[in-house]
């Protein structure tokens, strides 16, 4: 009986380390589960809002933004009439548009929706169908996600070896991965640019943009042509873009010529009203 | 009691169980405002008026899919449409009914799981490389839909 007895207590105390070892091993698992499920989940809106943000605040800190009531209403108004009718209409934060007071032809988007425009590209439209084209090719990398894919795989990576506690906690190491993150996203709109395929992509969608909106998508073709001709003053991201012929080449074939219709020459109308108003 | 029982027993226990998540699941899909703030909109069209205003965390049942809008009902019986890019499926209302589970904090600890919060950034303010003051003025200017709509048909657009 006594035996039997030591036998039980053998066999029980033998099986409680045997479950604390399983309950180690299960929980060291689930640890690296929740490692690695935190680095290969695709980022939340809300988390896309807030890189898209501290981006917008580093661009900001490169160029001085033109703070001008009458250019901000316009430049919104014509972005939102054209996000309203994208794949993407809403985002976290929503869309906002806002010029930036540069001599370079450059166009921007941060994450989730804070579009920039210069003044040296704005100054180059002619007519709001221009203005329309720029935009729309802006907001169809939010659409497709563009900037978000421009944070390098190692750093997300990196995000995905601290645990959630340790990232919420916003550690020295933590908010250094935070900044090369802003980093990685800035450097492709300001230097690097996004790769050819994803602007080739970008101008057809804008195209269908442009045209699902009522607006003339040849205008794309024709701020192309200005591109063009203007390409000692642009700024380094078109460098990466193909090249303006190239881009000629594909946009060309798939728009007719700008109508001088009735509803064209109001909006030109328009466009060249505010700019007057706004001295821009 | 014979081997080949049990097993009956554990193989129909099982189906059971699977049944009973079946029906749960399609009891109806809930869906959840993944967007600072939207609307629940007469018709599917961005320019139609307003019926309900919501934000983030809302919750709504999904009745059908339009395109690229969902015709949904709030808890308040409100019926109208949604666009997709506003919200996110929850796969069932399973969330909504199990006691001390919130969507929110699943979005909580998605959120601090790669470090891009409002706490975060508010760590970075007033270091040199950003100017969150002049976003600040690009953030408050939004424009209300029915400027956008009034601006879309004063230049004839679509």
């Amino acid at each position: 009986m006594r035996k039997l007895a030591v036998l039980l207590v053998f066999l029980l105390a033998f099986q409680s380390v045997a479950f604390s070892i399983n309950l180690g091993k299960t929980l060291k698992t689930l640890n690296k589960v929740k490692k690695v499920s935190a680095a290969v989940r695709p980022i939340s809106e809300e988390e896309e809002y807030y890189i898209g943000r501290a981006v917008a605040a580093n661009i900001l800190s490169r160029y001085p933004l033109l703070k001008n009531e009458i250019l901000s209403r316009y430049i919104h108004l014509a972005g939102l009439a054209l996000a309203y009718r994208s794949q993407r209409p809403e985002t976290f934060g929503g869309y906002h548009f806002a010029v930036l007071d540069s001599d370079e032809i450059n166009a921007l988007s941060a994450p989730g929706g804070i579009i920039f425009i210069t003044r040296g590209l704005l100054q180059i439209c002619e007519n709001e169908d221009e203005l329309a084209a720029v935009l729309a090719h802006e907001i169809s990398h939010i659409v497709a996600r563009d900037p978000i894919k421009a944070i390098k795989s190692e750093r997300m990576k990196g995000l995905g070896a601290f645990t959630a506690g340790e990232l919420a906690g916003g550690g020295s190491e933590v908010m250094e991965l935070f900044q090369n993150t802003v980093l990685d996203i800035s450097g492709t709109l300001l230097q690097k640019g996004y790769s050819r395929t994803q602007e080739k992509d970008a101008d057809l969608a804008a195209l269908g943009l442009l045209d699902t909106c009522g607006y003339e998508a040849g205008a794309m073709l024709q701020m192309l042509k200005k591109l063009e001709s203007s390409e000692k003053k642009k700024a380094k991201v078109f460098s990466a873009h193909p090249s303006c012929a190239k881009r000629i080449e594909y946009v060309g074939p798939q728009v007719k010529a700008v109508s001088a219709s009735g509803a064209f020459a109001t909006r030109e109308a328009r466009f060249r009203n505010t700019r007057s108003k706004s001295g821009v | 009691m014979a081997i080949n029982e049990r097993q009956c027993m554990r193989k129909k226990r099982w189906l059971t169980a699977f049944l009973l998540c079946v029906l749960a699941l399609a009891a109806g899909k809930a869906l959840v405002v993944k967007v600072q703030q939207t609307n629940i909109l007469s018709k599917p069209d961005f320019l139609s008026s307003s019926l309900q205003a919501l934000k983030k965390g809302d919750r709504l049942e999904l009745e059908e899919e339009t395109g690229g809008w969902y015709l949904v009902k709030s808890p308040s019986g409100v019926r109208g449409y949604i666009h997709k890019s506003a919200v996110e499926t929850t796969g069932s209302s399973l969330t909504g009914i199990m006691p001390g589970q919130k969507s929110a904090s699943d979005q909580e600890v998605a959120l601090a799981a790669k470090g891009f919060s409002e706490e975060n950034e508010k760590k970075i303010k007033g270091s040199k490389g950003y100017n969150f003051a002049d976003l600040e003025w690009v953030m408050s200017h939004g424009m209300p839909r029915a400027e956008v709509k009034g601006f879309i048909q004063e230049g004839r657009l679509k």
